[in-house]
């Protein structure tokens, strides 16, 4: 116990001393955990960090399995399982190339192959955070593929860390044996626990009553069952882990403590995992670093590259494909785990498991800088000109045909306040053009009207088409700063109306030129204002209330002519 | 130590708050912030050769001054539940059955001792202090087991070398025994104390009473302040009495210190949070939060007589809250929606009108910006805080 101590010092207050540091700067963490482990590397022995790294990986990959849903699997997938495949098939086909030629044995080179093509879902979901909440579609991407990847992570886990037993098998039996016998065994125990979460998990639940931190230590025992199962069959614990993770739904109605309790055994693990990894690399040779350096360019600039020309392929917008793009450039957790499993079993050399840290802590610090600039990076590109064949936006039903546009109104984005502004306009006979990027809601407009461009706000090839100097007015429904900051530099006479979520941003604006900036949560307010009053000084039944508001929030829902919310048959007649 | 216990104390006092300010925002570094600290102390009481438990304790004493306690311990919690698991473990691990047993009857006679000495100084000193007879009775009762320290000392003497491991096992049976059996008094504490009465009736004289301990009841319970939200705090104030806000934005905490509002700096998924705050004895609850998850718990949770009024990002969000019991649902882009459409109606009849209207709504936005509101503050930390709707 007393020879942790020092070790997990140095790793729990290196890390707070540079999490606090860079703070202000919004990196993700896990590239600084592994500059924390550079750093300390000399402090901590090597025999016991190995010992806490996989700790670190069982936990780590558990609670993935945890959040892995297999029923929604299907409804997140979508399009990502053919760029996660992409990405796995080109990017990982040219790296496993790539390190052939540069002398690494086979097995050596899918190491190195894998470490290419995943990209991390702890660091790109950091960092597309606001796109995801904000459920911009290129956050809705990165996450999906993220997702795809990590359940292909967890595949090649198991299937490389079956090839461990090669070496053992040639000399009592078949090659084939070798392999199969452990892949075989992964199977069942994700079969058991599948079995486990359908059957037996809500019987556990129900069994610990209403203790959080029952609950919990089910959890964590279910944990411990199944690394021993694999332990004992021979498969990696990370497999083991994954299982247990699928073993526990979220199904239950105390899950909120379970979640919370699983993110702070989370941080804590992925602090020891992450600087551990860190603390094994030594100062690295040039041979590390010349490896370090391809793997690194594969990475940065060849995944950017295939992900963006699949995503065209698949019908996005450039801008959509490349700032996706911009947020899978770098290695994922689930390489390193497989890195140091594969280190462990001796089935790759120190210098190779150097290589991929080296190359990871690296992605992991440009993929924050790539996607704070991609909007720049993107518009770099564009004037380049290798978009252009790609990027003309479709017009759709009679802008071509019809009278030039004039005098109309161009709204940009089909959300709720979109749906809602083009419904007045046309109540007020003005032509509205909508623009929309994000392939389902574009659907939904050219469901209730004619013309709408499909296309990005933010590119000239959309403009071109829009006519903005012979516009009455352009309504942005997007609080997307940059966006807004380029609808101000546009020539035209056309009133602008701009949306801000934060008031001094919204005043800014307005002093810019803007004739109007909404912000909804202040305009919000008011109304809630009224309704809370009215309905804390009711004296009508709750039950009375919660019927009539019901009723209010359906006509409100109709009065602000939202489309997309109701079924459509509801909302018959605003066609 | 004393140096420690000097530093822990002088830490507390100026450098900690300081250092959770900075931390606050951002959840992962506040947690590893945290375990850091305890660390620090581990760590140097270690290498200088002293009690890593007390050093422990002392980083623990340090971080309870701080306002953000609360939610720590909760982030907390699981590490040391899964800590505490395998510690007691290893203890009983250590311990073979003939060890466990072989000061059996010892243990028996300490426990029953323990057990009503324990009993008679509580409630003699309690009593002493003029709280009521049944004050003093289920304090007393509630109180009638082996610290878990006593395993601690134990582990700690027999790797010192003190003892042997059969003493360690006497303390464990101790503690098994009294656990076990304080498990069903306090569960059946009420219970006992009124078949019992007429025994303590006899300590009881006029001038004994309790001390009220502020308990929210009827009160207003605010999950997470917005701008959607907070205008509707005097309101509530008004018209229900206390208003508890529970949020994990520290700029709320600090902001409404000295208010009339009390603050619970932390995440509403704590279930010890929800206590602290009352939920179950709330007569309004009020949520600014979209996450489903927090609304549920908000529904299920709350008095079947109180009015819990929650926020849902969409429509269906919406339907499924009012299916599950909530008595309003606001949607703001909705809300937002309404006005918005009045108007643009205005600039497509009345462009004048419009402008003017605009004028009156931008003096507005600059009064609330110079008031300092929630969306004035250049954003950063509200938005970490906010993020996992």
């Amino acid at each position: 116990m007393s020879e942790l101590i020092a070790p997990l010092a140095f790793v729990f207050i290196g890390s707070a001393i540079l999490l606090l540091l860079v703070s202000r700067i919004g990196l993700p963490a896990v590239p600084l955990y592994i500059v924390v482990g550079l750093a300390i590397g000399e402090f901590i022995p090597p025999g016991l960090t190995l010992e806490l790294a996989q700790l670190g990986i069982a936990f780590l990959v558990f609670v993935f399995g945890v959040n892995v849903e297999p029923e929604r699997f299907f409804s997140v997938a979508r399009d990502s399982e053919y760029v996660a495949a992409a990405q796995l098939f080109i990017v990982g086909g040219a790296t496993f190339a790539v390190g052939f030629l540069l002398g690494l044995e086979p097995v050596s080179a899918a190491f190195f192959a894998t470490a290419a093509s995943l990209s991390s879902s702890l660091v790109g979901r950091k960092l597309a955070k606001t796109d995801i909440r904000e459920n911009l579609i290129h956050g809705r991407l990165t996450e999906s593929i993220h997702f795809v990847q990590d359940l292909f992570a967890i595949g090649i886990i198991l299937v490389l860390s079956s090839a461990v037993f090669i070496p053992e098998a040639a000399t009592t039996g078949t090659v084939l044996d070798g392999v199969a016998l452990p892949l075989g065994y992964g199977v069942m125990i994700l079969g058991v626990a599948l079995a486990i979460r359908v059957y037996l998990f809500d019987f556990l639940v129900s069994l610990s009553g209403d203790s959080d931190e029952l609950i919990m230590l089910t959890s964590i025992a279910l944990l411990i069952s199944f690394l021993a199962l694999s332990e004992f069959v021979g498969v990696s614990i990370a497999v083991g882990a994954f299982a247990a993770g699928l073993a526990i739904t979220r199904d239950f109605d105390a899950n909120l403590s379970l979640q919370s309790a699983l993110e702070s055994i989370e941080t804590f693990f992925t602090a020891i995992f992450f600087v551990t990894l860190g603390s094994l690399v030594a100062i690295p040779n040039v041979d590390v670093v010349a490896l370090a350096i391809a793997l690194g360019v594969s990475i940065v600039i060849l995944k950017p590259v295939v992900t963006i020309v699949v995503l065209i392929r698949e019908g996005y917008d450039a801008r959509t494909a490349c700032l996706t793009s911009f947020s899978l450039d770098q290695v994922s957790e689930f390489s390193l785990i497989l890195a140091i499993s594969g280190l462990l079993a001796g089935q790759i050399t120190q210098q190779l498991f150097e290589v991929i840290i080296l190359a990871s802590a690296v992605t992991m610090i440009t993929s924050t800088i790539t996607y704070q600039y991609d909007d720049r990076i993107y518009r770099a590109f564009a004037r380049t000109g290798v978009f252009d064949r790609v990027n003309t936006p479709n017009i759709e039903h009679g802008i071509e045909t019809a009278k030039p546009l004039e005098d109309h109104v161009i709204v940009i984005g089909y959300g709720k306040l979109g749906s809602g502004v083009t419904a007045v306009c046309r109540d007020n006979e003005t032509t509205v053009v909508i623009v929309e990027s994000d392939p389902d809601r574009y659907e939904l407009a050219r469901d209730f009207h004619d013309t709408c461009v499909f296309g990005d706000a933010m590119s000239e090839q959309t403009w071109e088409r829009l006519n903005p100097s012979a516009a009455k007015a352009i309504i942005s429904t997007s609080s997307q700063r940059g966006l807004s900051s380029y609808l101000l530099s546009k020539e035209t006479d056309a009133d602008l109306i701009l949306r801000a979520d934060r008031i001094p941003e919204a005043i800014e604006l307005h002093n810019q030129g803007a004739a109007y900036v909404t912000v909804p949560d202040f305009l919000a307010s008011e109304q809630f204002g009224e309704t809370i009053s009215r309905l804390l000084e009711a004296d009508a039944e709750p039950t009375a209330l919660r019927e009539e508001n019901r009723r209010l929030l359906r006509e409100q829902v109709s009065d602000a002519r939202i489309v997309g919310q109701f079924p459509v048959d509801y909302l018959e007649y605003h066609r | 130590m004393g140096a420690i216990g000097v530093f822990s104390y002088i830490a507390a006092r100026y450098l900690l708050p300081w250092l959770f300010r900075q931390a606050a925002g951002d959840r992962e570094t506040f947690f590893i912030l945290g375990i850091a600290w305890a660390f620090l102390f581990i760590f140097a009481s270690e290498e200088l050769n002293l009690s890593i438990e007390v050093g422990a304790f002392l980083a623990g004493l340090s971080l309870a001054q701080v306002q953000y306690t609360s939610e720590l311990t909760e982030r907390v919690r699981p590490i040391t539940d899964l800590f505490m698991m395998v510690f007691f473990s290893s203890i009983g691990l250590r311990i073979a059955a003939d060890e466990l047993l072989l000061y059996w009857q010892e243990a028996v006679i300490a426990s029953a001792v323990l057990m009503i000495g324990n009993f008679a100084i509580m409630f003699f000193l309690i009593n002493y202090e003029d709280f009521t007879p049944e004050t003093s009775f289920l304090g007393s009762i509630n109180m009638v087991q082996v610290s878990e320290f006593s395993l601690v000392v134990g582990a700690l003497a027999v790797s010192q070398g003190f003892v042997g491991e059969p003493i360690l096992g006497y303390l464990s049976l101790m503690a098994i025994l009294t656990m076990s059996l304080s498990t069903y008094l306090i569960k059946y504490n009420h219970q006992i104390y009124d078949r019992t009465k007429p025994i303590w009736d006899r300590f009881d004289s006029p001038d004994k009473k309790d001390v009220e301990l502020k308990m929210y009841d009827n009160h207003a319970v605010v999950i997470g302040l917005d701008e959607v939200t907070k205008p509707v705090l005097p309101a509530l104030k008004d018209r229900v009495g206390d208003v508890v806000i529970v949020d994990r934005n520290p700029q709320t905490a600090d902001e409404f210190a000295d208010s009339e509002y009390d603050v619970i700096y932390g995440d509403f998924k704590h279930s010890e949070l929800r206590k602290e705050a009352g939920l179950k004895r709330a007569a309004v609850v009020l949520s600014s939060s979209v996450q489903s998850e927090i609304n549920q718990i908000a529904i299920r949770e709350a008095n079947d007589d109180a009015i819990v009024i929650v926020e849902a990002g969409t429509v269906d969000q919406a339907l499924d809250r009012y299916e599950e019991g909530a008595h309003y649902v606001t949607i703001p882009t909705v809300l937002t929606g309404l006005k918005i459409r009045a108007y643009l109606e205005e600039y497509f009849t009345d462009r004048e009108g419009f402008f003017e209207t605009v004028r009156e709504d931008v003096k507005r936005l600059q009064a609330a910006n110079e008031s300092g509101s929630y969306l004035t503050d250049g954003g950063k930390a509200t938005e970490e805080v906010n993020t996992d709707e």
